[in-house]
């Protein structure tokens, strides 16, 4: 067994939780309205694709993150300017996850100052930064079966107040269905090339059995996101979910057992969990990306600088909720979905062009 | 919520010091001295710019109109509902 923080099984529950995590309480394909779980059907093949592309990569140059291999394969300049699109990606996602968790947890806490919410966020997410990357495998490992079971209760709940004829008329208009399949592909499913940063550092992966571990979690985050998608839209239809700010919370609140209502404060667990699992995820990732484009020796003096400066740039960035929602879910997947998947494919095909020459040479 | 972003940011700066500070001294690595101060520099710099409401730095939200026309271009063409 060698001696890496964090197990195979780990990375493969942390790949499953950056799905909840991410979509929160949102529905990614509304772009497709009914047919949305259609488009997310397709969209979790593009992820899958990027997935694969990463660990073919770890297999090819071994015990490298991905931003070393882009200069290996890409040469220096090109490989760097990757690099710094991937950083600038990574740190859109984090700061757009911290401004959702924010005005989330606003829902329960809203007469807490907004500034308040952000820092206890932050300094929950430095320390564990602080407890190295095993915590954070550990409180991936701690935290699926409660989220799991969650998941379950909460599709037995929803199912009493779903009405399937508003998943109709199916694929009427071929053109949402594309921009549907485009958007839930950037976000969330080829997110998971941030743990391209994170393979070097993952024990295991060369057992068979283990690395199918990793496409098996991930495909049943893409069942689950196929799931709600039906479920949401099924239950509020899509008038109301274009309406709605977060459809799955208002879902749960349609939802309940006789006298017992006010289900959707349950699923804050699920919501609260995931995505705070996230954003460590990815300001860890950002903390490796940095560490290694910069060539620093160890990124523990970076912490608490990185986290003041994500602080303060989410609430530079999103000043307001309504900027928040022009840019995040119309300007930045555009922007987003291209280095999601280009970076991965580009580097997979030049290292693939690289390593049969050294094969004839 | 502006003026208590710049105790956030005496606050943060300080655990750093009490945290890291010393050990970062120690150590005289000029790459990882530049580029903490260069992240603690954007942070107080972009920080005291949000909490006196100034404006006078770029803005980061100007590096993605560079997409805008396309973002644009994929809803009217793809007939995404706004």
């Amino acid at each position: 067994m060698d001696n890496k923080p964090i197990s195979a099984q780990q990375l493969a529950f942390l790949i499953f939780l950056l799905i909840p995590g991410t979509c929160l309480v949102f529905i990614p394909g509304t772009a497709d309205a009914q047919d949305a779980w259609i488009s997310t059907l397709f969209a979790a093949g593009v992820g899958l694709f990027v997935l694969y592309a990463i660990i073919k990569l770890h297999d090819i140059f071994p015990g490298r993150k991905i931003t070393t291999i882009s200069i290996s394969v890409l040469g220096k300049i090109p490989g760097i300017i990757f690099n710094l699109l991937f950083l600038w990606n990574m740190f859109l996602y984090t700061i757009w996850l911290i401004y959702t968790l924010v005005i989330l947890l606003e829902i329960i806490y809203p007469l807490l100052p907004d500034i308040f919410l952000f820092s206890l966020l932050m300094l929950t997410s430095i320390y564990f930064i602080y407890r190295g990357l095993n915590a954070l495998g550990r409180f991936g490992e701690l935290l699926i079966w409660p989220v799991l079971l969650l998941i379950l209760v909460g599709i037995i709940v929803a199912v009493p107040v779903v009405n399937f004829s508003n998943l109709q008329p199916v694929l009427v208009n071929w053109k949402p269905v594309v921009a549907g399949f485009l958007y839930v592909s950037e976000w969330p499913f080829t997110i998971v090339l941030v743990m391209g940063l994170f393979l070097p550092m993952v024990s295991g992966l060369s057992c068979r059995k283990d690395r199918l571990k990793i496409y098996y979690w991930y495909i049943l985050g893409g069942m689950f996101l196929i799931l709600y998608t039906i479920l949401t839209f099924g239950s509020l239809g899509s008038e109301l979910i274009n309406i709605y700010q977060f459809p799955v919370y208002e879902m749960f609140r349609l939802a309940g057992f006789g006298d017992f209502q006010r289900l959707e404060l349950i699923f804050f667990f699920i919501w609260f969990t995931s995505g705070i699992t996230v954003i460590i995820i990815f300001y860890q990732a950002l903390l490796l990306a940095i560490q290694d484009i910069c060539g620093l020796p160890d990124y523990k003096s970076l912490i608490l600088p990185l986290g003041l400066f994500l602080l303060v740039f989410t609430l530079y960035m999103f000043p307001n909720t309504i900027e928040y929602q022009v840019l995040a879910f119309k300007y930045i997947p555009v922007y987003m979905l291209p280095i999601n998947f280009l970076y991965p494919t580009i580097l997979f095909i030049a290292a693939k062009i690289k390593q049969k020459r050294l094969t004839q040479g | 919520m502006s003026f208590s972003l710049i105790y956030v940011l005496l606050f943060f700066t300080g655990l750093f010091l009490w945290l890291e500070g010393s050990s970062l001294l120690n150590r005289r690595n000029l790459k990882e001295l530049l580029v903490v101060l260069l992240i603690l520099v954007l942070s107080f710099g972009y920080g005291i710019d949000y909490a006196t409401d100034a404006k006078v730095l770029p803005d980061p939200k100007s590096l993605l109109t560079v997409t805008r026309p396309v973002s644009d271009f994929v809803y009217t063409f793809f007939q995404v509902k706004d």
